[in-house]
């Protein structure tokens, strides 16, 4: 045994030993976590690398000998005995989330993880720590970001019910009390008409058609703004609409209406649309009878609806016409609440049909627009969102 | 007999604002209901003339074979009369019209919860008011067939506390 020790096996041992023990020296002292190596027995530190002296603001020598306890940062941390003796039985010893206040004062917070393992003859205890000062701030940043984020989502969402029930109580007054003293007006006036029309000269009695009149119209205004309050406030179901079916239905209501007329109808292929079926056929009544409106004065009518081909996002469907068409400088007011762009005396209307259609559509996520010239046609386009595109379809 | 069956086949008219009841009157001059409408102004009143209270306590007739009825009434509106009403098992069987001008489906829906028997929303335009109110006056004064006299009467009986009751 000895001849084999005198034959330079020692020696070669002894090599890797260092160069083994150089390794983790550079691990130890590069590493960019904190270790801290301690004596099983005491827990005393016997080493500690320069990441963690450099993160507590002590020096090497100041740490070395100590206890963990006897360290100002670690003054908080369970008593040394305990952790000593959690070690010595458990041999493992972490904490998730340790608060530290460095020795300059500034506040820290580490992972804390220690065991025990052999080596050589005796037992070291090796402590890791890894500064996640960063990570804990951003967690609480995202904490506090997300709690205010809350707040404010409920704060907006009182409002809006506030808003909501406001507008209700509006609209409900509106019903009840202005349609009254209107109905009074009205009334009175046809009586007086009834009682006191033979009397009166030619101009009273005009000036008696017109009060009524004025009254009916107001009346019809009124009717037509409870009618687009409840746009709003009403429930939308989606559901799969055949679009087809749907045109051809809507179609059939202005049969009787357009019997006189002579109306070329083009209808293209169109497709099945995600969307709330009876607020969806209110848009094609709207947009349908406008479109027979404002060509009445023509002697064949061109009527047209179709969907506009390409996007993968949106349904864009369109209604052309040859009519009276609009002056496209104002093309942005024609979807505003009572907006005309023509004369009572050229076309009936009280301008709340394109508001009705407009407000339906943006319920559904998609748009409107129009393109038109004067006298020479319009077309009213409106897109809703494919369902891929919902976020309920993910 | 005459003053008997005149007494009974009235109607009440529940409506607070004079100019409505004007109008509503006119209406129903036509076809001489308009002699057949007893007036009362608000719901209240309403109850005490049903429950032969008050001012009504000494009223002849039994009820009446339809209350026209207006919602929003000062001291109790139209739905909470309509909701005694129907609750009563003697004046459940009267025929309710409620005669308003909304037509916000909140009101709508609770009206026919409690059992209104028809709920006609008052036009503005003076032509249209006057046609609805005359038709529902037909409708229901000439030709629907009230409930029998003797389930009327029998509610008469009950609710007649102290007057004389009349029996076939």
């Amino acid at each position: 045994m000895n001849s084999n020790y005198s034959n330079g096996s020692l020696p070669h041992t002894e090599q890797a030993l260092r160069a083994s023990e150089l390794s983790y020296r550079r691990l130890f002292e590069a590493a960019k976590d904190g270790i801290l190596i301690l004596d099983v027995g005491t827990g005393r530190i016997n080493d500690v690398n320069p990441f963690l002296t450099k993160l507590l603001g002590f020096s090497h020598n100041e740490m070395v000998g100590k206890t963990v306890g006897e360290l100002s940062p670690f003054k908080d941390i369970e008593a040394n005995k305990i952790m000593l003796d959690r070690l010595q039985k458990d041999g493992y010893v972490s904490y998730a989330n340790l608060p530290l206040e460095t020795r300059d004062g500034r506040h820290i917070a580490v992972e804390f993880v220690s065991n025990v393992y052999e080596a050589g003859d005796h037992n070291v205890i090796q402590c890791n720590i890894r500064d996640i000062t960063k990570r804990k701030t951003a967690e609480d940043e995202t904490k506090r970001f997300n709690a205010e984020l809350e707040q404010r989502v409920a704060e907006r969402t009182a409002q809006l019910q506030a808003a909501n029930e406001e507008m209700e109580a509006f609209s409900y007054s509106v019903s009840h009390d202005l349609r009254a003293p209107l109905r009074h007006v009205m009334g009175f006036v046809a009586l007086l008409q009834q009682s006191a029309g033979p009397t009166l000269s030619e101009k009273n009695r005009q000036h008696l058609a017109t009060i009524s009149q004025s009254a009916k119209l107001m009346g019809k205004l009124i009717d037509d703004l409870l009618a687009f309050s409840r746009i709003r406030r009403s429930e939308m179901k989606k559901t799969d609409v055949n679009l087809d079916a749907l045109v051809q239905d809507v179609l059939g209501d202005f049969q009787t209406e357009t019997k006189e007329r002579n109306i070329a109808w083009n209808t293209h292929k169109l497709p099945h649309l995600q969307a709330d079926r009876a607020l969806l056929r209110q848009v094609l009544v709207n947009l349908l009878s406008n479109a027979v409106k404002f060509t009445s004065t023509r002697a064949e009518a061109k009527i047209e609806i179709g969907c506009v081909p390409g996007s993968d996002r949106e349904t864009v469907i369109f209604i052309r016409d040859n009519g009276a068409g609009f002056d496209p400088r104002y093309a942005h007011k024609l979807f505003g609440v009572f907006q005309r762009l023509h004369s009572q005396e050229e076309f009936e209307g009280t301008g709340i049909g394109l508001a009705n259609v407009q407000r339906i559509i943006h319920r559904h996520g998609g748009r409107t627009w129009a393109e038109g010239v004067i006298d020479g046609g319009a077309t009213f386009y409106f897109s809703i969102p494919k369902q891929n595109m919902d976020v309920n379809g993910h | 007999m005459d003053t008997d069956s005149k007494s009974i086949k009235n109607i009440l008219l529940v409506e607070d604002d004079p100019k409505d009841v004007e109008l509503t009157l006119t209406a129903l001059e036509g076809h001489h209901l308009a002699n057949r409408v007893t007036v009362v102004c608000d719901g209240a009143e309403a109850l005490d003339y049903l429950y032969r209270r008050g001012k009504h306590k000494m009223r002849g007739g039994g009820n009446p074979i339809l209350v026209l009825l207006d919602l929003k009434m000062p001291k109790v509106n139209g739905l909470e009369v309509l909701k005694i009403i129907k609750a009563d098992e003697d004046l459940k069987i009267i025929p309710v019209v409620v005669l308003s001008s909304s037509r916000e489906t909140p009101d709508l829906v609770e009206c026919y919860q409690h059992g209104v028997n028809a709920y006609v929303v008052k036009p503005v335009d003076f032509v249209e008011f006057m046609d609805s109110v005359k038709q529902l006056g037909i409708f229901w004064a000439v030709v629907n067939e009230p409930p029998p006299v003797t389930l009327r009467e029998k509610a008469g009986v009950k609710n007649d506390r102290g007057l004389l009751v009349k029996k076939e």
